[in-house]
Parts: C-alpha cells; sequence; structure tokens
C-alpha cells in the first residue's frame, strides 16, 4: 500500500505545536509506519525549491502550524495550499492567529519601534550584508489566521492541539475515513460539558484573578469570579485548565454557530454578572463589577483577536 | 425561498408623504428572489387585503413582506390575511417604514433610501422563515386578584359573577382598602363606607370567592392559563370560628401602638379588629407589637377569652393554587409626610395628610366626625388645605400629579365648613384640575358658595407659632406673599406606588416604571394588561386614579381574565427559542437569563425549553456563549444577513 504523503509546516508559530505532534505516544509508530513526511522544516531539511518542485495535490495532506505574518507565510501558505490535497489548519495561531494575533493590538511601525527604535534601525527588506545580497520577507500589517489566505479544510485547534484532538486526527487519516471538508477536530460541545465543576447557575457579584482567591475545586470558575473562557470554547480537551484549577483560557476556539468568541463571552459575561440592586444602582454596581476585569482583551480574544469581527487595531 | 411578494403601504399620507412607495416597490422588484412587488393606499383595509391575498395565489408566493406601520399594529391582521391564501402566516413579516422612517423623517429622498434598506431586510429575514404552527395550551380556570381595596373587590366580583372561581388575596386583616377610610367621596358626597359596604359583604359571601385575608402571596411560578401560586396566611392568632367578638381581649391588652386604620390618630392594642365593619369580621394579634405571645410573658388576652379562640401556637398557612389569570390590585400608599420637611411634616402634630382629616371627618371616625385637631383635640377654626403636596415637585419629591388631591381637597373644604360653619378653610394650589363628570361643577359651586378661599400659589414654609401653625405661602395672581396662622394644615399628600409593588413585580414578573407604579402593556391600548400575558393590573397599582376609574378599570380587568378563561386553548406564538442539542454544553448561562423560567438543563446535560413559557425575548440568545440558543425565525444567521443588507452600499 501507498504511503500517506504528509507534509508539516510552520509559519509564525513558537515550536509549540511541532513538539505537540509528538505527545500520540506509541500511535507515532502507526504514523510512521504509513506515512512519509515530505516536509516537515521542524524535524527534516526540505528546501523551497523541493517543495515548489512538487506535482499540484502531492502531498495528501499538510498540517500547518502558526500564523500569516509575514510575505514569505502568505506566498509558502498558498504554495501548500496548491501542493496539498487536504490543508488543515493545526493549532491556535493558524485557526484564529493564536496569542501572536495580539500584536495587532499595533501597528507594524508601533511593533518595530518597540523592537528596533529609531526607523534607521529598522531591518530592510532588500539590504547587502558581507557583500551579498539579503533579502527579508515583508512584515504584513496585520497578522492574519490561515484561513484568511487560503481555503482551509480542516482545523486541529488548541494551544497546543492536545493529545486527544490530535491522535483522533490521525486515526482518521490512517483509517482512510477523513471527514467531511469543515470538520474540527475537537468536541461540537462547549467545555462546560467535560468540565466535571459545579455550576451553581448564579449571578457573577465579584471578579477576581486566580491568583487573588484559594478556589473551590468542585465549583464552577465562573460561580467564583474568577472568568472562565470555557463557555465559549470548544470542548476536546477534557477540560484540562479547570481540571488543573486554572480558568480555560479558550484555545480550541469557538463552537460552530459562534463567529467572535471574544465578543460572545463578553456578552455572556454582561449578561451574567448583577447584584440584585435596582436602577441606577444596579447599573452602577455593574460597571464597578466590570471594571475589575483586568487586560479585557488578553481574557476574552487571547487566541482570537486576528479572527475576530474588529481584527485589532486600525492605526496606520 | 424564491419566491417573495412586498407590499408598500402609503398609510394615506403618513408614509407617501416621505416616503417614494412606489420606488420602494420599484428598488425591491429587483432584489434577489423577490417576483412581486406593488404599492396601496391602505393595505390594512379590505380591498388592500384582497390585493395581498390575490396577489399571493395568483404569484405563488412563498413569502411576503408588507411594509407599512409598526407590526405591533398590523401584524396579526396581515399574518391572517396570509393563512386566509394559504401562505403560513409565520412567513409574512412587516417592515415597519412608518414609526422606523416617515414619521421620524423630512428628506422624502433618504427617507425613502432607508425604506428601501428596512424593506431589503425584512426580505432576508423572511427567506431565512421556517413555516411555524402555533402552540395550543391547556388552562386553569380560577383567577387570584391581589389585593382587596375597592379596584380588588370590584374585578373579584366581575370574575366570580361570570362563572368563574376567584381567588381574593388581602394583606391587612380585613378588606375594604382606603376606601373604607375615606368620609364621603367626590363629587356626589356619598358616605364611602356605605357605598363600599356591600361590596364588601357580597364579595366575602359570594359562593365564587374564596377570600384569604391576612395574606400574601410569597410565589408565582408557570405561564399564562397556568400559574402555580403560593399564599401565606399569615396567623392571626384567634381562631374566628371559635371568637364571638366579646371584645374582652381588647379591654385586658396591655399593648397599645398607633392604629392603621385611624392613621395614628388614636391607638389599638396588640389584640384589635381594624373596624367596626371590618370583614372578615375577627380579631387579629398583632405579633410585632404584642408582648411575646407567650404564656409565660403576657397572655392576659387568653387568660379573659372564654371560647378560647387565642392561639398563639398559630403558625403561617401556606395555601398553593393553580390559577388561569391574576389580577393586580394593590392599591396605593401615601407619600410618607416626614418628606415634607417644609410643612412641618411629621413634626407638627396640627399637620396632618389628606387620609387623617378623612378620619376627622368621619362618623364612624376618632372624633365621631367632628374635625378636632390632634394636638390638643379643640376645633379647628382656620385650616389650611395644602396641593400638591410631594406632588410635581420634581427636585424635592414626585414629578408627577396625583390626580385626586384638586378633588379630595375641595371636598374636604367643603366638608369642614359644613362641620365648623364659623370656620375658614383656605386652599393653595398651583392648578386646579378637575377633569371629570361633575368635577368642575363641584370645585366652583365651593369656590363659589361654600365661601372657600383659593389662592393660587405655593407654600414655602410651615412653622408652629405658640399652638397655631403659621403658613407662608404667595398669592400669584395678586403677586403678594400671604401669611396665614392656622389652627391646622392639611396636606394633599402625593400618592406613592404601593411599596409592596416591587417585591411582588419580581414575584409576578411584571414591570413597574420609574416611579414604581406596575406598568401596564400599552399607555393607550392595553392599559389593564401587564406585559405578562395573563396578568391584569386593576386601580392605584398601575398608577394615580380616583374611585370611578379605578372601578372601571377593574372591571376591565375582569373582562381581560375572563376572556383568558373562557378560551378553550391559549394560543402561543411559536417564535421561541430552541436549543442546538448537538452544539449545547449544557453550561446552564441561559438558565439564569430567562425571565420566564423556560430554561432548564435536563437530565442529558443540555439545555431544554419549556416553549409555553417562552416569550422569545432572545436573553438566552445573547447570553449562550456557544450559540446552540436560537430564536426561531430570528436566528444569528438571519440577523447576520439583514445587518449586511442594511449596510450594503448603494
Amino acid at each position: 500500500m501507498e504511503k500517506i504523503r504528509i507534509g508539516i509546516y510552520w509559519a509564525a508559530s513558537c515550536g509549540g505545536c511541532d513538539v505537540s505532534l509528538l505527545e500520540i505516544d506509541e500511535q507515532i509508530l502507526d504514523v510512521a509506519a504509513k506515512a512519509d513526511f515530505v516536509l516537515w522544516p521542524c524535524a527534516t531539511d526540505t528546501k523551497y525549491a523541493d517543495l515548489r518542485a512538487y506535482k499540484d495535490g502531492s502531498i495528501d495532506i499538510v498540517l500547518f502550524n502558526g500564523a500569516i505574518r509575514t510575505e514569505e507565510n502568505r506566498e509558502i501558505a498558498k504554495l501548500l495550499r496548491d501542493k496539498a490535497k487536504h490543508l488543515v489548519a493545526y493549532g491556535s495561531c493558524a485557526q484564529m492567529g493564536g496569542v501572536i494575533g495580539l500584536a495587532n493590538l499595533s501597528s507594524r511601525k508601533e511593533i518595530f519601534t518597540t523592537l528596533f527604535g529609531a526607523k534607521t534601525h529598522w531591518p530592510k527588506e532588500e539590504s547587502i550584508q558581507d557583500g551579498y545580497p539579503l533579502h527579508l520577507p515583508a512584515f504584513l500589517d496585520r497578522l492574519l489566521p490561515l484561513g484568511d489566505v487560503v481555503e482551509v479544510d480542516y482545523v486541529i485547534p488548541g494551544c497546543p492541539p492536545p493529545r486527544e484532538m490530535v491522535s483522533q486526527f490521525f486515526d482518521a487519516l490512517l483509517g482512510g475515513k477523513l471527514p467531511e471538508k469543515g470538520a474540527v477536530f475537537a468536541a461540537e460541545k462547549n467545555l462546560c460539558d467535560e468540565c466535571p465543576r459545579e455550576r451553581r447557575e448564579e449571578r457573577i457579584t465579584r471578579i477576581v484573578r486566580p491568583h487573588e482567591i484559594e478556589s473551590d475545586p468542585e465549583i464552577c470558575l465562573l460561580d467564583q469570579g474568577i472568568i472562565c473562557m470555557g463557555p465559549a470554547t470548544r470542548g476536546g480537551c477534557g477540560a484540562a485548565c479547570p481540571m488543573a484549577n486554572m480558568p480555560c483560557t479558550g484555545c480550541a476556539g469557538p463552537t460552530a454557530n459562534i463567529t467572535d468568541q471574544g465578543a460572545t463571552m463578553l456578552n455572556t459575561i454582561a449578561s451574567l454578572i448583577g447584584t440584585g440592586l435596582e436602577g441606577e444602582e444596579e447599573l452602577e454596581a455593574e460597571e464597578a463589577i466590570l471594571a475589575e476585569i483586568d487586560d479585557v482583551i488578553g481574557t476574552f480574544y487571547r487566541f482570537s483577536l486576528a479572527a475576530s469581527i474588529f481584527k485589532g487595531a486600525q492605526r496606520e | 425561498m424564491s419566491r417573495i411578494g412586498v407590499f408598500v403601504c402609503h398609510c394615506g399620507m403618513n408614509i407617501e408623504r416621505t416616503v417614494d412607495t412606489q420606488a420602494v416597490a420599484a428598488t425591491l422588484s429587483e432584489h434577489s428572489g423577490v417576483v412581486f412587488t406593488t404599492d396601496y393606499n391602505f393595505l390594512c383595509a379590505d380591498p388592500g387585503q384582497r390585493l395581498i391575498r390575490d396577489a399571493i395565489a395568483e404569484h405563488k408566493l412563498d413569502g411576503i413582506i408588507v411594509a407599512a406601520c409598526s407590526p405591533a399594529m398590523h401584524e396579526p391582521t396581515f399574518r391572517r390575511v396570509a393563512a386566509e391564501a394559504g401562505l403560513n402566516p409565520y412567513l409574512c413579516e412587516i417592515a415597519n417604514i412608518r414609526e422606523h422612517c416617515s414619521w421620524v423623517h423630512q428628506d422624502r429622498d433618504k427617507a425613502t433610501q432607508k425604506a428601501i434598506r428596512i424593506v431589503k431586510t425584512l426580505v432576508e429575514k423572511v427567506r431565512g422563515n421556517q413555516p411555524l404552527e402555533p402552540l395550543r395550551i391547556d388552562h386553569d380556570d380560577k383567577c387570584l386578584v391581589i389585593g382587596g381595596g375597592i379596584a380588588g373587590i370590584q374585578a373579584a366580583l366581575d370574575v366570580a359573577e361570570s362563572g368563574f372561581e376567584v381567588i381574593l388575596v388581602e394583606k391587612e386583616p380585613s378588606i375594604g382598602g382606603h376606601m373604607a377610610q375615606l368620609s364621603e367621596t367626590f363629587p356626589t358626597l356619598d358616605c364611602s363606607q356605605c357605598i363600599l359596604t356591600p361590596k364588601m359583604v357580597e364579595v366575602s359571601r359570594h359562593p365564587n370567592v374564596r377570600l384569604l385575608t391576612y395574606s400574601e402571596v410569597v410565589e408565582v411560578t408557570g405561564y399564562v392559563g397556568n400559574y402555580e401560586v403560593k399564599i401565606r396566611k399569615n396567623p392571626t392568632y384567634v381562631d374566628p370560628d371559635k371568637c364571638n367578638l366579646c371584645g374582652e381581649c381588647v379591654k385586658v391588652c396591655p399593648k397599645s401602638v398607633g392604629s392603621e386604620f385611624e392613621r395614628g390618630l388614636v391607638e389599638r392594642k396588640a389584640i384589635y379588629i381594624p373596624f367596626e365593619q371590618a370583614i372578615p369580621s375577627s380579631y387579629t394579634l398583632d405579633e410585632e407589637a404584642c408582648l411575646g405571645l407567650h404564656p409565660l410573658r403576657c397572655s392576659e388576652c387568653a387568660k379573659v377569652c372564654e371560647p378560647k379562640a387565642i392561639d398563639y401556637d398559630m403558625r403561617p398557612e401556606y395555601i398553593e393554587e393553580s390559577v388561569g389569570a391574576i389580577i393586580v390590585a394593590t392599591g396605593y400608599s401615601l407619600y410618607p409626610i416626614s418628606s415634607l420637611t417644609e410643612y412641618g411634616g411629621g413634626q407638627i402634630p396640627d399637620v396632618i395628610d389628606g387620609l387623617q382629616f378623612e378620619r376627622l371627618l368621619s362618623a364612624s371616625g376618632p372624633t365621631s366626625g367632628e374635625v378636632r385637631r390632634p394636638s390638643d383635640g379643640k376645633i379647628p377654626k382656620k385650616v389650611v388645605f395644602i396641593q400638591c403636596a410631594g406632588s410635581r415637585d420634581p427636585e424635592r419629591h414626585n414629578a408627577y400629579c396625583s390626580k385626586i388631591c384638586c378633588m379630595y381637597t375641595t371636598k374636604h373644604a367643603l366638608l369642614y365648613r359644613h362641620a365648623v360653619p364659623d370656620g375658614e378653610a383656605v386652599v393653595f394650589y398651583i392648578d386646579i384640575r378637575a377633569g371629570g363628570k361633575g368635577y368642575e361643577e363641584f370645585t366652583q359651586h365651593a369656590i363659589e358658595e361654600e365661601r372657600i378661599l383659593y389662592l393660587r400659589g405655593k407654600v414655602s414654609k410651615v412653622y408652629r407659632q405658640d399652638d397655631r401653625v403659621v403658613v407662608w405661602g404667595v398669592d400669584t395672581l395678586s403677586n403678594r406673599r400671604v401669611e396665614i396662622e392656622a389652627d391646622l394644615v392639611v396636606l394633599a399628600i402625593s400618592m406613592n406606588p404601593h411599596p409592596s409593588n416591587l417585591a411582588l413585580s419580581k414575584i409576578l414578573k411584571i414591570s413597574c416604571d420609574a416611579d414604581g407604579f406596575l406598568k401596564e402593556a400599552h399607555p393607550k391600548l392595553r392599559p389593564v394588561e401587564s406585559l405578562t400575558a395573563g396578568i391584569f393590573l386593576a386601580g392605584a397599582a398601575q398608577g394615580p386614579k380616583d374611585i370611578p376609574e379605578a372601578v372601571s378599570q377593574s372591571s376591565g380587568a375582569a373582562v381581560k381574565a375572563v376572556t383568558l378563561l373562557t378560551k378553550d386553548k391559549l394560543i402561543h406564538s411559536p417564535e421561541v427559542v430552541e436549543i442546538d442539542e448537538a452544539i449545547c454544553g449544557g453550561c446552564g448561562i441561559c438558565v439564569d437569563m430567562c425571565p420566564y423560567n423556560a430554561l432548564a438543563v435536563n437530565g442529558a446535560g443540555v439545555a431544554e425549553v419549556n416553549e409555553v413559557l417562552c416569550e422569545g425575548c432572545g436573553s438566552c440568545v445573547s447570553a449562550c456563549p456557544t450559540g446552540a440558543a436560537q430564536l426561531k425565525n430570528m436566528t444569528t444567521q438571519q440577523f447576520v444577513e439583514m445587518i449586511e443588507v442594511a449596510l450594503q452600499d448603494g
């Protein structure tokens, strides 16, 4: 039987996604037996020239991790789209821009000024280094999720994707049972479905950060005033963070019907807070509770800012 | 949906003056999926309705938009028309181009462009609509009336006379409410008790009325036609079946407190009967005033009670009832006199409120109808009546007009002049609002024939000087400062909402307005209905009212309740929320959001909707973090498409 040709690529990424592939334990032996890695910059040496030489559609599946931050990322994404039969957005960055999508709060100019100082110190796209011309790929005005550049067939969400989801994907791939296009390798329901904590269906009367209280491990974190993104996040990880006494941060992205994870959860929190007072007093009390949220964007849009309706700040 | 019809109404000139309806129809005819458009003068008129019916049949329309007035007006009309033509009524939508467009704009071109966008959004909505069938539900056929004042009594009698059982709940030990405290009523000067007590007797004896006094509604669950009500009957500590009304207990009771019925003018004992004609005619031991409800503490009353009617171990009794409709008639309270410090309210004993004056005038009152002032019992020879005390004063007190004070002040002054023929009556007023049958004549008669001095102006200060009360005011008609040394000052104090309104509105899930009165569903067209189906409003609970208004509103509320109870089945809108079970993770956030208790997380860990409870408000939809909760025919997807077309260029 012919081996499955797998490509793995990292764009703007921290490398965690590549490592997460190894978390599938002994299943890796199955993968090795049934598949060849025709591209994996993290582990093998493949030149872009080799990649360009592949026939269109000749790679069975490409797992693409990282977001689109540079012209190079964009170019390779398009190239891989042509070469791959199936393209998978692997991890939060490819899916929604991820943590690094928070860079969209700053303009390109602000980022460069912070990194390099005065404009004269900024790296140039074309320069001569040691007598040789050096071309650096252009830094895009805004970081983009993979889906904004090319059509994506599947999503394996997570930061990084947890073992369960990666394993589920390889089972489908190796068993020749890939689902219909558009499938997300995570639960259809939200995280609360998997979370063993008990929700008391109470209003939120205060908001705290995890280190500020000794939380009850049996009770829903939201009930205790800790903002947990679980309600607005797909399950599939087994509620790993809440099980470890930390709130879900939303890395698996929203459920199918939701376009903007952060706005949805903000709506939910805004609906949930309440002190039982009346009229103006209640409005003031609710505003005071909301003011306790530290870092609104970082809390509600930690992984999804680049994929949100407003996509980030527009300053340039 | 691919065969959509658009009908644009001129509404006479209401829409046509500002919106080019022909242009709207012409533009929409090019919109995708729209196969028929027309404009017409009055679509709600019979020929207009026929036009819609014919077009549905002729063009095989599978969805229609009527661009006209607010859906609150004619949505039922046009949905019925659609149904008559064989189209599912929920595939008919109303585009509001009158209230939302023509009435609020002047620029015809811009208004026309806006109307086009409004209609396009509704085309997108109807495209995503599903045919729906209304829900048909059974109902209970009893009616709960909360409040046993004249409004509650009238409503209870009307419902009971229609053949339905009524549970009448009154918080106080007796029914009768404020009307029982009044001396005589304007403008006819009938004795208030004389006209009230026959109704009190009738309601207490009516075979269809179950009277629960000294009782409060503590919990209401369920929905229109199917309310489950929990009533707490507070212990009176006196068994009315054993009590023979000998009154020995009152003689020996060592504890006295101010009588509520007499507005504190005299005291009553801890064991008491509010007034002679009280119904039920039975004693009540006020547990707060009593020395201790314990034989070791006092037990004087129990010792002298021959029929052994007193039982210190009596406990609150909880009564559960299923009712189909609820009428709320909680009445009013008075603005606290102590808040009127500028008039010496609560500090000067001879500054009293209108209801106290009623008791002084009443033949059954503490002075047997002789007007004697509280401080020293002397007959006041000069009485100043101050209108709008606490009303029409947005800076310091209530902004609203209490409506009845002009008339009862006239009555007070007139009755005072009759009781003390050599007494002088002075009335300070801002305006005299005497709109009502015979009211203006009554006031004019008082001014012209009864030698009552009406001074137009506000009183700035009232203070005590020796045994007199000095009133500083201004007569704005002669532009003079006025200083009057009076023996008694009567404040026509603002009517306040009943203090129980707020708690009760939460129990019943109905709204209060900004002043605390219960809010009607529509100020003109649905004045006796609350926004919660099956709950109706009567009397001053909804706003200041005089007796004839309260009585007629009560009859109106009774008819609404009876109309509901008479129906075989109740129809409930199918435009309710539904849960996508594949997505819902059972977080339960929607459950707390629902103001109607329509949602619960079921055994399978998924939110479940009780459709008949759901009013389609969408609170759960906006709170649902997964998008699993969606309103039928108003899904997020439909919203997005509507927004997109609304914001489209051109």
